[in-house]
């Protein structure tokens, strides 16, 4: 799978897809309109989706589902841009996953060892799925393996397009520990592409 | 722009501007003089890739966000108003838990104030006329000085408690009729029974009842030596002659023994005392110097003394208890 490069800019696909739309999508949205906020979700949701595959993996399309019934819940009360509106739902999303993260330290489960891979049921595309997704899929494999706060900060700024400040905010860190917290994640991340070669195993071309 | 030092941790080949630039996604390009150094191009392919398009599987949950934003709709679409024949509360309550049209997309903080207040001064009233009556009862104790008898009352009326109660059941029963019951409200002085003593609170009242029973219902001679006796004990009781009626007032149901009787005139109340010249006299004050200890009147019961002094309002009357028959 390429990555393309429009506008001038790489790996913009997942974000500002509403753009100067913004507003009126919004507006529109939170008078009811389903197509607006389906346009929202579309915009949305694939960047939620991996920041959670990254942070909990096991329970990222649970969390997601979760996050987007409190967002639908509040968007009547919602006010501001596309960068605030991202803002809300990843703190949202950030907060599903730590009440998350406190139920299964207390109803800890079992892992279904026993199940052999030929009994997990599989969807027919699988295979095609994997194919088309492996470059994401590596990457997001690759930022699992960062310390967890440095993973999230890269994730944050990366995907949800947020600046040092407002992830500063949603961790409730200083911008300067922010800053330092990415930073040294993409030193590991580099650190990691170096030894393994993972960018070339990935299949990621430019 | 950044403010604050990148640590040391990539080299002089990097600044901290081309990391934020790879973080934020702004231009980029190969060639290191144009963008990100060489240095950082496995990491740019890296975040590059989680910026991809979206995959398959990341949008086929968009039937159910569809389906929780038309129920989340309907579930917040507006109501009608209240019929015709709605109460003002039921009105009260609509517009409390249902928002209407013009509420529709507000802020919850933006809502009147008043709506809340509404509704939680509906909810509350109940708890404030409670409080209120709480009140009322804490501030009689105050001022009064006495617990209201519902706390401790029907005591059973001992029989045996005294030599007078032996010696004039007939009396003690004509005097209080049939309502051996104990009094309404108790003496809290340090001369009057505590309630860690309900016994003897029970004898106090016998006796204090049986002992103002021979001025009620004049008994012959006979009698006389009894009265005397409950006198005495009344007296040690309550520290002294002039303490006797403050001691026993809670006991007599003074203002109920005309009811007792069948009647409430004052004149039935005087003749049951046996106190003609208090015919006309109102119910008496507990801030009348006759009723008060050490009041120049009172004198010891049973002995001789006046009863003015205890039963009669403004010194009026002088028949003994001994000369009335």
């Amino acid at each position: 799978m390429a990555i393309s490069l429009r506008n001038g800019r790489l790996g913009v696909d997942t974000q500002h897809v509403v753009g100067d739309d913004f507003a009126a999508v919004l507006a529109a949205a939170q008078g009811g309109c389903e197509d607006s906020f389906a346009v929202l979700w579309r915009d949305a949701n694939p960047s939620l989706l991996r920041y959670l595959r990254v942070l909990a993996p096991e329970s990222a399309e649970d969390i997601a589902a979760e996050t987007w019934v409190q967002v639908v819940r509040g968007l009547p009360r919602f006010v501001g841009d596309e960068a605030s509106w991202r803002a809300w739902l990843f703190t949202t999303a950030r907060r599903r996953l730590l009440d998350q993260a406190r139920f299964r330290r207390r109803h800890p489960t079992e892992p279904l060892d026993d199940i052999g891979a030929a009994e997990v049921p599989a969807s027919p595309d699988t295979e095609q799925l994997a194919l088309e997704n492996i470059a994401t899929d590596s990457a997001i494999a690759l930022l699992s393996l960062l310390p967890r706060q440095q993973a999230e900060v890269i994730m944050l700024r990366v995907l949800a397009g947020l600046d040092t400040e407002v992830v500063a905010d949603m961790l409730g860190r200083s911008p300067g520990a922010v800053r330092v917290a990415a930073h040294r994640g993409l030193k590991k991340l580099e650190e990691l592409l170096a030894r393994n070669g993972a960018a070339s195993r990935a299949g990621v071309t430019l | 722009m950044p403010d604050s030092p990148l640590p040391p941790i990539w080299g002089p080949l990097c600044n901290e501007r081309d990391l934020e630039a790879l973080l934020s996604g702004e231009e980029y390009g190969r060639s290191r003089g144009s963008g990100h150094p060489q240095d950082l191009h496995p990491v740019a392919v890296a975040l590059a890739a989680l910026r991809a398009a979206p995959m398959r599987g990341e949008l086929s949950g968009e039937a159910t966000a569809r389906a929780v934003f038309r129920a989340s709709a309907s579930a917040a679409a507006p109501v009608p108003g209240p019929r015709a024949g709605d109460t003002e509360r039921g009105t009260v309550t609509a517009r409390t838990f249902v928002p209407s049209p013009g509420d529709r997309g507000q802020p919850r903080g933006a809502r009147p104030s008043h709506r809340r207040g509404t509704r939680t001064w509906a909810v509350r009233w109940p708890a404030v006329a409670a409080a209120g009556a709480v009140a009322i009862v804490a501030i009689a104790v105050a001022v009064t000085g006495v617990l209201p008898g519902s706390a401790a009352q029907s005591h059973p009326v001992s029989a045996g408690t005294s030599a007078a109660a032996t010696a004039k059941p007939s009396a003690s029963q004509r005097v209080e009729g049939g309502a051996l019951v104990e009094p309404s409200i108790r003496p809290t002085s340090a001369a009057s029974p505590t309630s860690s003593a309900p016994r003897a609170a029970q004898s106090s009242g016998t006796l204090c009842r049986e002992y103002y029973s021979f001025f009620a219902h004049p008994e012959p001679q006979a009698s006389q030596a009894a009265e005397a006796a409950l006198g005495e004990k009344l007296d040690k009781l309550a520290g002294g002659p002039p303490k006797v009626f403050t001691y026993c007032f809670p006991y007599l149901d003074y203002l109920s023994w005309g009811k007792v009787q069948g009647t409430t005139s004052a004149a039935a109340q005087a003749t049951r005392l046996g106190d003609p010249v208090a015919t006309a006299t109102p119910d008496p004050s507990p801030n009348d110097a006759n009723y008060g200890a050490g009041s120049p009147g009172a004198g010891k019961p049973g002995a001789g003394d006046s009863v003015t002094g205890k039963f009669g309002a403004g010194g009026s009357g002088s028949q003994t208890g001994s000369g009335q028959g």
